[in-house]
């Protein structure tokens, strides 16, 4: 017998960094939130909302998102193989690597310096870091599947390695471009295939970032805190393959309406519309894997945010293939539809599942218990209505703006034909959204106090977790 | 395919249990893929040709093009059918004459001036996109129906908006009286002469 001793520090860094970014990332949104009604909140050219609008969506997704996924592929890839991450020098440089790559996302977005491109804003010298950075956790990755002692290969592995492979190829595909100075390049395609190459990328990092990492945590976390068998080994590996194989297909979506050939829209529509099942496939292996196991949400926090986590997601990948149809495209595009539409998978899907994974993981990860439950609780009533107001308030802005848009009188004139009074008729919902946005901050604050009171008040030094394995 | 469950609480325990499934403690049932979700996924599937082939090769299912072509004509229909029971007063050089040097049409003239026209051709109409209107160099036309057709209608290639759905047939003729009233008046910053020389209603 030998002792594998996992690395927990590099998932204590990754937990504390989601932490610390969610906060940055929200607090940013809810600024920009409160510029739409409230223009004087635009501070200057640097805090404006063009500037900060990218640096908000760059650091939800990349920051609290990012290293969300990564604590989650660390701490239970080493458990699912049994297994040492392969190296702890690359896990420690793709940790700082990736912190560094935000810290120039957050100096040079403010500053202006962008390609302009939604969700690949920053310039090309920090996308060549990401790239290596990326790569290095790939090999990483790869090396520790290389020596596990554990012969097959878990579903929450499958969605990782869909993840590591995919987003690399999305990143440099999207990235090509051509350098003309320190921080400014022009993109290798031009007109309509840059808009195709960057929604196949802007699509996919909701795929890929968004969605399968997440539902890899989820096949990890969620039997674990159920303390149940996942309900269906086939349906895990029916929806695995057809959602990779289908997300990458249905980005034209985002192009309806636009220069964009309409086969190609034709082709992204029917993609996303053979989508939705898989989609609930992940849905469905969820809230079955919690049969027998509902009584004990009364008393776990963790899992009522995976269920309401969980239904979120599958409220949205029912939303997605909906939007996705032309005649309601029609009408959505453009509108804050879209951007309800987005939180709705942000803030309940990837939001709830890593709340609920970082109050599993504080006491497990401290040897302690989580310091207060009821601030746990607490979180998930202000988040869920915070979530809901959010929600609910762009989707009638956006239900409204689409209809005055399209709106005609009697004698077949428009009947707002001056833009401003169709935002003026939606600036109220824009401080519902405000509020929405601000208590599910605050949500996020309480997970930031319960995390730092449970550190502070844990007894003894973390330790890493180790089990025996035949030599 | 068995049927789903319909008591999922009670079954849970005679369930299959995948063996040599344990990664980490966590183990995976035997179960199916629920009847329903295999049938919703085939029918997305068989969907999809379906539609590919109606939008794009039979044209049973309507394109962009379709769609556009059929609401513009819907929308011409209405419009006429609009105009047929409801004409409205035509504009002519007689009904645009009264308004012009009248103290109030002039005033009301100046606010909607300010509001639709200022952002292209200044506050003082001195010119900034579009040409200055006080001097005498006019480029499509200097008549009072001119200026009402210009209003009317815009000028797409010069980049003037047609004003014609958004202001009605009395305030276009407001707007003329403003027009009429800054003429000659030199504002500073004034844009270079375009067009061809005239003065107004010669």
């Amino acid at each position: 017998m030998m002792i594998v001793r996992f690395d927990d520090q590099i998932v204590r860094y990754f937990v504390i960094a989601t932490a610390i970014w969610g906060f940055v990332g929200m607090l940013v949104g809810a600024l920009i939130a409160l510029q739409l009604p409230f223009w004087q909140a635009n501070l200057g050219e640097y805090l404006s909302f063009g500037r900060l609008r990218p640096l908000h969506t760059n650091a939800v997704i990349f920051a609290f998102a990012g290293n969300a996924i990564f604590g989650a592929i660390y701490y239970s890839t080493q458990r699912l193989t049994k297994a040492r991450m392969f190296s702890d020098l690359m896990s420690r440089f793709h940790f700082w690597g990736w912190q560094f790559i935000i810290v120039s996302a957050a100096i040079t977005l403010p500053l202006g310096l962008t390609t302009g491109k939604e969700y690949a804003e920053l310039e090309w010298p920090i996308d060549v870091l990401i790239a290596v950075v990326w790569v290095v956790f790939a090999v990483n990755f790869f090396l520790t599947l290389k020596i596990r002692r554990e012969k097959h290969m878990y579903v929450a592995l499958w969605f990782y390695i869909a993840t590591i492979v995919t987003v690399a190829v999305l990143h440099i595909g999207n990235s090509l471009a051509l350098p003309v100075g320190l921080f400014k390049s022009y993109p290798l395609f031009a007109g309509v295939q840059d808009a195709f190459v960057q929604w196949w990328y802007g699509h996919n990092a909701v795929a890929f970032f968004l969605t399968t990492p997440f539902l890899g945590l989820m096949y990890y976390f969620l039997p674990k805190a159920a303390e149940r068998p996942v309900f269906s080994y086939r349906l895990s590996i029916v929806h695995f393959w057809s959602i990779v194989f289908l997300y990458i297909w249905a980005g034209p979506h985002h192009l309806a309406y636009t220069a964009v050939p309409e086969w190609a829209v034709t082709l992204g529509m029917v993609f996303s519309i053979m989508l939705w099942m898989p989609s609930w496939g992940g849905m469905i292996n969820g809230l079955f894997t919690l049969r027998g196991a509902w009584h004990k949400l009364r008393d776990s926090v963790v899992l009522k945010m995976y269920v309401i986590g969980i239904t979120f997601y599958g409220m949205s990948t029912f939303e997605g293939p909906l939007l996705s149809v032309k005649t309601v495209n029609a009408l959505s595009h453009y509108t804050d539809w879209t951007v309800g539409h987005a939180h709705a998978g942000a803030l309940g899907w990837n939001g709830f599942m890593i709340f609920g994974m970082i109050y599993w993981l504080l006491p497990r990860l401290w040897n302690t218990k989580l310091w207060s439950e009821r601030m746990a609780n607490a979180h998930f009533w202000v988040g869920t209505i915070g979530m809901l107001l959010y929600v609910m308030a762009l989707y009638s802005a956006g239900v409204t703006q689409g209809l005055m848009w399209r709106a005609f009188d009697d004698a077949g004139h428009l009947v707002y034909p001056d833009f401003m009074e169709t935002v003026i008729q939606i600036v109220p919902m824009y401080w519902v959204r405000l509020v929405g946005g601000l208590l599910y901050l605050t949500g996020m604050i309480m997970l930031g106090i319960n995390m730092i009171m449970t550190i502070r008040t844990a007894k003894e030094k973390p330790s890493d977790a180790a089990i025996s394995v035949a030599a | 395919m068995s049927k789903m469950d319909s008591n999922p609480k009670t079954s849970v325990s005679d369930e299959p249990l995948i063996s040599g499934h344990n990664y980490d403690g966590i183990e995976e049932f035997d179960n199916p893929m629920p009847g329903w979700w295999v049938w919703m996924f085939v029918a997305c599937i068989l969907w999809t040709p379906v539609y590919i082939l109606g939008v794009h090769q039979f044209g049973f299912i309507n394109s962009y093009e379709d769609d556009l072509s059929s609401s513009q004509m819907e929308l011409a229909q209405w419009r006429a059918d609009y105009e047929a029971a409801n004409p409205t007063a035509v504009a002519t050089e007689e009904s645009i004459a009264p308004f012009v040097n009248v103290p109030q049409n002039i005033e009301a003239g100046a606010t909607l001036f300010s509001t639709y026209c200022a952002m292209c051709h200044g506050a003082a109409a001195e010119g900034l996109i579009g040409p200055n209107l006080t001097d005498d160099y006019w480029i499509h036309g200097n008549t009072n129906s001119n200026l009402f057709d210009v209003i009317t209608n815009g000028v797409l290639e010069k980049g003037m908006t047609p004003w014609g759905a958004v202001l009605d047939v009395d305030q276009r003729s407001q707007v003329i009286a403003f027009i009429r009233s800054i003429h000659g008046s030199n504002p500073p910053g004034a844009k270079a002469p375009d067009g061809e020389l005239a003065t107004p209603n010669d």
